[in-house]
């Protein structure tokens, strides 16, 4: 073998690269040639030169990253759950409670059209017209008309199109178990804009609990805990999770509050319901264990430091 | 029963976001690490980081099972790295006349060190010397700092470092002892003492 080939396999030899034939090729002139032994030496100088500077992400660092994470992963979860869970999850209350509204719709636009080629084509004025039928009928019912717009006009033969929107508010009649209901619920806790409107869903939520709550609800409830931007919503929510059963799902929620949320009094809010939460079991969960020698180590409030070892040291860990 | 990975990347390609978390947890700090070190910035290092999981999230539908779970989540990395460092490039990558070889035949890389060897003289020892060694490293073009990122300071293998960037175990070992060389040269006066 060249020696030019040996210096090379020296190299991989530093990186802990050969086995079997090869390392010991180079052992064995690493035994006899000088030169390639300060190869080595020079690579393993270079080694630790570089070893010393590694750049190592810190605590907050990744913890930041982490919470940036979750919201950015929210969002993209939000698309996804618009038109394919959200949909599904509506469906048959849509199909329950709008066919009749829809069909009504497509009536009025069908009868309003046709009313208006009537009047603008008609003569006689002896014609019953259809539209005023189904118009008032629908608009006594509650229909509501918007953004009415000319989309054509011909004026040498009267026709026109128009275009609008119908809208209508929907009441819903039920228990709290009610699966249209709890949807409606979950959709508002996740995506009404107004944080009153969050808020009140949560209180309504946790006004029910013992009664049962839908998955999708608690999940709602556990991704607004830890993820609402609105610190009012996510103590509410907070607080309705420390009155459902505890959980892995609660749990890892607790923990990520615990470990990222930016307000000191949801962390300790968190401590004090994980802690709750383990009494009677006997020992700590080793997930909250670790979560809570983390808080020691590296939270910057010292009474969240003390209240997590107080935590440990009360079960003598 | 603790689900394996194969599991979890199953649930998560059905689209079960617990799961998605749980291979997040599982890998989100070796990728912040290797990110932060490329990059040297937090602020960059936690953008990348956040793309890189996204996609991971976009695309998981596409994941095949060729590869580990792993190995296709660092090729995400390495392909956002290496396309984040083209889009700053305005950067002067000392050195570079290819500054993204892909292949066995491209433009082997200029040794010279352009910007001249750093004089032990004019810095202060500890954490000078660090700064210094981290622009050194730094300087290298994408492509070399990415191996010697992932070989040096993320322990990887070169076959494995083959596999995430999608090319010859020969090229990586190229990049590998360029980056070195050039490292060598621009550290040469803290090396000699």
């Amino acid at each position: 073998m060249e020696h030019q080939e040996i210096k090379e396999l020296v190299l991989l030899h530093a990186y802990g690269e050969l086995d079997g034939y090869s390392e010991e090729l180079v052992k064995n002139h690493l035994a006899t040639c000088a030169g390639c032994r300060e190869i080595l030496n020079n690579e393993m100088h270079l080694r630790n030169l570089v070893n010393t500077a590694t750049p190592e992400p810190d605590e907050k660092l990744a913890g930041d990253a982490r919470l940036q994470l979750r919201a950015a992963l929210r969002i993209e979860t939000e698309k996804k759950f618009t038109p394919e869970k959200l949909i599904n999850s509506f469906r048959e209350f849509l199909y329950l409670n709008y066919r009749p509204i829809l069909s009504g719709a497509v009536m009025l636009v069908v009868g309003f059209l046709l009313s208006l080629f009537v009047r603008l084509n008609s003569s006689s004025g002896d014609e019953q017209n259809p539209a005023e039928i189904n118009l008032s009928d629908l608009l006594k019912s509650g229909m509501k008309i918007n953004n009415l717009r000319i989309l054509a006009s011909d004026p040498k033969t009267g026709q026109m199109e128009i275009e609008f929107e119908t809208f209508r508010n929907v009441k819903l009649s039920g228990s709290f178990n009610d699966q249209n209901i709890q949807s409606v619920m979950m959709y508002s806790i996740l995506n009404d804009e107004n944080p009153g409107v969050r808020l009140n869903s949560i209180n309504m939520v946790d006004s029910k609990k013992e009664r049962g709550i839908d998955k999708d609800v608690k999940a709602a409830v556990l991704t607004a805990a830890q993820y609402d931007e609105n610190p009012g919503v996510r103590r509410s929510a907070l607080k309705t999770l420390a009155g459902l059963p505890f959980d892995d799902e609660i749990k890892t929620a607790l923990i990520n509050i615990m470990s990222y949320d930016q307000n000191a009094a949801f962390r300790i809010e968190a401590i004090n319901i994980l802690a709750e939460s383990q009494k009677g079991t006997g020992k700590i969960d080793d997930e909250v264990q670790k979560a809570l020698r983390q808080r020691i180590e590296n939270d910057d409030n010292n009474y969240i430091k003390l209240k997590a070892k107080t935590v440990l040291e009360e079960r003598n860990i | 029963m603790k689900l394996t990975e194969q599991d979890l990347v199953i649930k998560a390609k059905a689209g079960d976001y617990r799961a998605f978390e749980e291979l997040v947890y599982a890998y989100d700090r070796r990728v912040l690490a290797t990110v932060y070190r490329f990059t040297g910035d937090p602020d960059d290092a936690k953008d990348l980081y956040q793309d890189i999981f996204i996609r991971a999230f976009k695309g998981l539908k596409k994941f095949e099972f060729k590869s580990s779970f792993s190995t296709w989540l660092y090729r995400i990395a390495v392909n956002v790295c290496l396309t984040h460092k083209a889009k700053a490039g305005k950067r002067n990558y000392e050195s570079l006349d290819d500054p993204y070889p892909d292949s066995e035949d491209s433009k082997t890389e200029q040794y010279e060190d352009k910007s001249g060897s750093l004089s032990p003289e004019k810095s202060l020892l500890g954490s000078e010397t660090q700064a210094v060694v981290r622009k050194a490293v730094d300087s290298l073009s994408p492509r070399l700092k990415m191996v010697f990122v992932m070989k040096h300071y993320d322990g990887l293998k070169i076959k494995e470092i083959a596999e995430m960037l999608e090319t010859k175990e020969g090229t990586v070992k190229k990049y590998l002892f360029e980056a070195v060389h050039i490292l060598r040269g621009r550290l040469a006066g803290y090396l000699e003492n």
